[in-house]
């Protein structure tokens, strides 16, 4: 297949003028590291790590601008360094897919939030501005670089997670958080999901410094993230509050969060769903599941990850969680293992009157439909 | 403000119109004089103009079938929560009616462990904490106008607040809306889950001003209360430095619960108003709460104070208790009042830049003010950036208000020019619309603005507002055909 490797944005928006005369649909490359969330088939690529242009990190302004391109393994460390993060906590796709850990780009085109989602807010909630191509070939920049801003159509929040359906992103500017100086994780044992979500819910019924509240292998894992001098305090609270568990804490507690995040853990041959929806539909969901799949939740029970082996890939997943959940709910297939087959649906059907309006947004960013992402509803 | 020429023929139907309307909400819609003068201005009392008529629907079918109506026979409509924004965002139109979303005010559901409320658009913002109040729980945003401001109009204007810079606007804390089309169509967005899949319109939406929809119903996240909050006043010689120990709390990794800023001028008034114990004799008051556990706010007011007093801050007092605490506050709260006593009217700015253009920026202002003949005092949610100057002015005086009014537009202009935008948190309404090319380019508006078309082709639902040009979008909607054929043709259309 051409890969298009623009080197100015003017190239790019010339090459997508081009692909509209041709007929020609484009599927932005990005680094490859998400496969769960690669577009429908295309005739041509278009490679973003030509773009130039340098990490602008400000962290007064608690603020980072960055080529899409620019790898998540160069903003990490250089965050870090500073004391700061991105608090939406970026799940790694390197541990789920094993292809490196993803652009910037890619990060916010995706949209995935980690387990401090529903403490520090989603990733659509960092993007404080974008620039990008659009699948008319017009160049234009959205939102702004500063922390709080309402002037105009939200169009940070819509770009973020639309998968490259509407517009090549080209730079973006992220909200920074400091970094959380202390963590510590308290495990308590939990036999069943609803059993968990009750520990979940007590535990986040009062204002606790948590920022992680997660179910897996049996345990429910409450993250406290605070100063050195506020941790012990934030601690015997919860443990006076939720007896029974164990600590884990320092490098060991951070480490278990990013593996849950990025659920490293999983054997290759498991496919993987992702599923969103109201923690109170959890209990029904995990009445529906059969023998041999495994159920985890994260963000106090909002998220739950589904993991088959491969003699349950055709079992329906989307089918469950709409059972479940009704129109609240949604699953999308992460991970489908190679050489495995599936005949369900990599994810959940939109809601009609959701999916036309979503429609008529893609018809005016891409009229010609260029950009071979296609909407979801 | 030059708002869209009335239709001639919709304002001559307007008894007709009334009665059609009457006819889907029997004891809801106002068309006499009297009855619409209340409706005449929002917040931005700068500009006025009475509707063609009030409508006030009980039901989302009643919303549904009075937006088909209006969208069949082609008459504009404005949205009204509590009428309170601050940009003209629902400023009426004299051919379209005022949708008023005031008996929309139920709270339809609270989930304590799901930590949301499922609200009606027409509840005040503060309604929604007082009512999870008993079990320790309250809605985070909190807009100066919480006493009266609707949860509809913070969704259309993503209203921000004091505490902002660690809670989020209303954006991060909306998980679901109910939307009704122009065409009737009623939509759900979002819900009680923390992620919608496809394309994020709720996040959309949230913010857009009442251009693109009515929200009848929103689900919204509320928080248990920090067990305990207090408050640091610091007192510095000059703007200048109160700026740096802003941005030195923040680069040192602390996030308070709110960090506000007031000069001089707003400083005595508002000491002369509220007697809040401030000390007057300095250029520049910071507030900083901090809260959370004892521990932790004890540890945040510690580093705080260090690094104020390593800024030279002169003047440094904790609040002892929750009475003092909400003392320190009221001053900032009344900020407003209080410069109304000392001034016969105000204009309120709001604009947002990078905190370090703060000193630059505030010299930019009283030169400004200075130029047109007028005075200024400033508030500041510095830790987020958003700069509120109050400029005074009395409108009985003949050319004031509009030097006024020119002043507020080089003052955003000076912020955009220092890398700032617009509006932080009221919105670009009427206000601010012809500044919009200021900040962005002509494709930037066309790219944003063409969004409307998915919504409202008609341009029916608050024209005149945001935008000061809108895109044809009967051009946008054309399909782009090349030579004979339509590309992709085996693509689903709409």
């Amino acid at each position: 297949m051409i890969v298009h490797t623009p080197d100015t944005p003017a190239e790019l928006s010339a090459i997508i003028q081009a692909a509209r005369g041709d007929q020609q649909r484009l599927a932005v490359a990005g680094s490859g590291s998400r496969p769960g969330f690669a577009p429908a088939a295309a005739d041509a690529c278009i490679s973003l790590a030509g773009l130039g242009g340098s990490i602008q990190h400000d962290p007064a302004e608690l603020m980072l601008t960055a080529p899409a391109a620019t790898p998540m393994a160069a903003i990490r460390p250089l965050l870090a360094g500073a004391g700061q993060c991105l608090a939406f906590e970026p799940p790694d796709p390197d541990a789920l897919w094993g292809r490196g850990g993803g652009t910037l780009g890619g990060a916010v085109a995706c949209g995935l939030s980690g387990p401090r989602r529903p403490f520090a807010g989603a990733a659509r909630d960092h993007v404080l501005e974008v620039e990008g191509i659009t699948g008319a070939g017009e160049a234009f920049r959205a939102g702004g670089r500063v922390l709080k801003n309402v002037t105009g159509f939200d169009l940070p929040r819509l770009l973020t997670g639309s998968r490259g359906s509407l517009a090549v992103l080209t730079s973006l500017t992220v909200r920074l958080a400091p970094l959380p100086p202390a963590s510590a994780t308290w495990a308590l044992p939990a036999d069943d999901a609803p059993r968990a979500l009750r520990l979940m819910a007590d535990a986040l019924m009062v204002d606790g410094g948590i920022t992680g509240a997660a179910w897996a292998d049996g345990q429910v894992l409450l993250r406290i993230e605070a100063t050195a001098a506020a941790l012990p305090a934030l601690m015997a609270a919860l443990a006076a509050r939720l007896p029974g568990g164990q600590w884990c804490d320092g490098p060991a507690s951070v480490a278990r969060w990013a593996a849950l995040a990025g659920l490293a853990d999983v054997p290759a041959d498991r496919l993987i769903w992702r599923c969103p929806l109201p923690a109170a539909a959890v209990p029904a969901l995990a009445a529906l599941l059969p023998a041999g799949a495994e159920l985890r939740l994260d963000w106090g029970g909002a998220l739950a990850w589904l993991i088959l082996p491969a003699a349950l890939a055709d079992w329906d997943a989307p089918a469950a969680v709409a059972q479940a959940a009704g129109r609240e709910g949604h699953a999308r297939r992460l991970r489908l293992p190679a050489g495995v087959a599936s005949a369900v649906p990599a994810h959940s059907p939109a809601d009609p009157a959701v999916a036309a309006l979503s429609r008529r947004i893609k018809a005016l960013m891409d009229p010609d439909g260029v950009l071979a992402a296609e909407v979801e509803g | 403000m030059k708002m869209p020429a009335p239709d001639a023929a919709i304002l001559a139907d307007q008894a007709a119109i009334a009665a059609a309307l009457a006819d889907i909400v029997p004891d809801g819609v106002i068309a006499d004089a009297a009855g619409l003068s209340p409706y005449g201005s929002d917040g931005l009392t700068m500009y006025a103009q009475s509707p063609l008529a009030v409508v006030l629907p009980r039901t989302t079918d009643q919303v549904a079938r009075v937006l088909a109506w209006c969208h069949q026979r082609g008459v504009k409509v404005v949205a009204r929560g509590s009428g309170t924004s601050l940009s003209g965002g629902a400023l009426p139109l004299a051919d379209g009616i005022v949708l008023g979303m005031s008996r929309f005010n139920r709270i339809l559901d609270v989930d304590y462990d799901q930590r949301i409320a499922v609200v009606q658009p027409g509840v005040t913002n503060l309604a929604v904490s007082q009512a999870v109040a008993h079990r320790g729980f309250y809605y985070a945003p909190d807009p100066s106008s919480q006493i009266a401001c609707s949860i509809g109009g913070n969704v259309a204007e993503n209203a921000g607040g004091v505490h902002c810079l660690k809670y989020g606007t209303t954006s991060p804390n909306l998980l679901g809306v109910e939307l009704v089309l122009i065409d009737g169509t009623v939509l759900r967005l979002g819900g009680a889950g923390m992620e919608q899949p496809g394309l994020d319109l709720l996040g959309l939406v949230c913010g857009s001003e009442g251009l693109l929809g009515v929200v009848t119903e929103a689900t919204v996240r509320i928080l248990p209360k920090p067990a305990t909050a207090r408050a640091l006043l610091m007192g510095f010689p000059s703007v200048a430095a109160a700026g740096d120990c802003v941005a030195a709390i923040i680069a040192a990794g602390i996030i308070p619960a709110g960090l506000e800023m007031m000069d001089a001028p707003a400083i005595r008034a508002a000491e002369d108003f509220v007697h809040a114990g401030y000390p007057t004799d300095v250029a520049a008051l910071m507030i900083a709460e901090a809260d959370g556990t004892p521990a932790q706010v004890e540890d945040q007011l510690a580093q705080i104070s260090a690094i104020a007093l390593g800024h030279g801050c002169t003047h440094l007092k904790e609040s002892r208790d929750e009475a003092e605490r909400l003392l320190f506050w009221a001053g900032r709260k009344a900020a407003f009042p209080a410069v109304g006593r000392i001034a016969s009217d105000y204009y309120c700015v709001d604009g947002t830049i990078p905190r370090r253009a703060l000193g630059q920026v505030l010299t930019e202002i009283s030169a400004i003010v200075a130029r047109h003949g007028l005075a200024v005092a400033n508030v500041f949610h510095a830790g987020d950036g958003n700069l509120h100057p109050l400029v005074m002015y009395d409108a009985s005086r003949p050319g004031q208000t509009e030097a006024a009014e020119q002043a507020g537009a080089e003052i955003l202009k000076a912020c955009v020019d220092a890398g700032g935008v617009l509006t932080g948190e009221h919105g670009v309404g009427v206000e601010k619309r012809d500044l919009m090319p200021h900040q962005f380019s002509a494709t930037d508006l066309d790219v944003q603005s063409r969004l409307k078309c998915a919504f409202d082709a008609k341009g029916l639902l608050n024209p005149g507002k945001l935008f000061p040009t809108l895109s044809r979008c009967a051009e946008m909607n054309a399909m782009h055909v090349h030579g004979g054929r339509l590309p992709h043709a085996h693509l689903p259309r709409f």
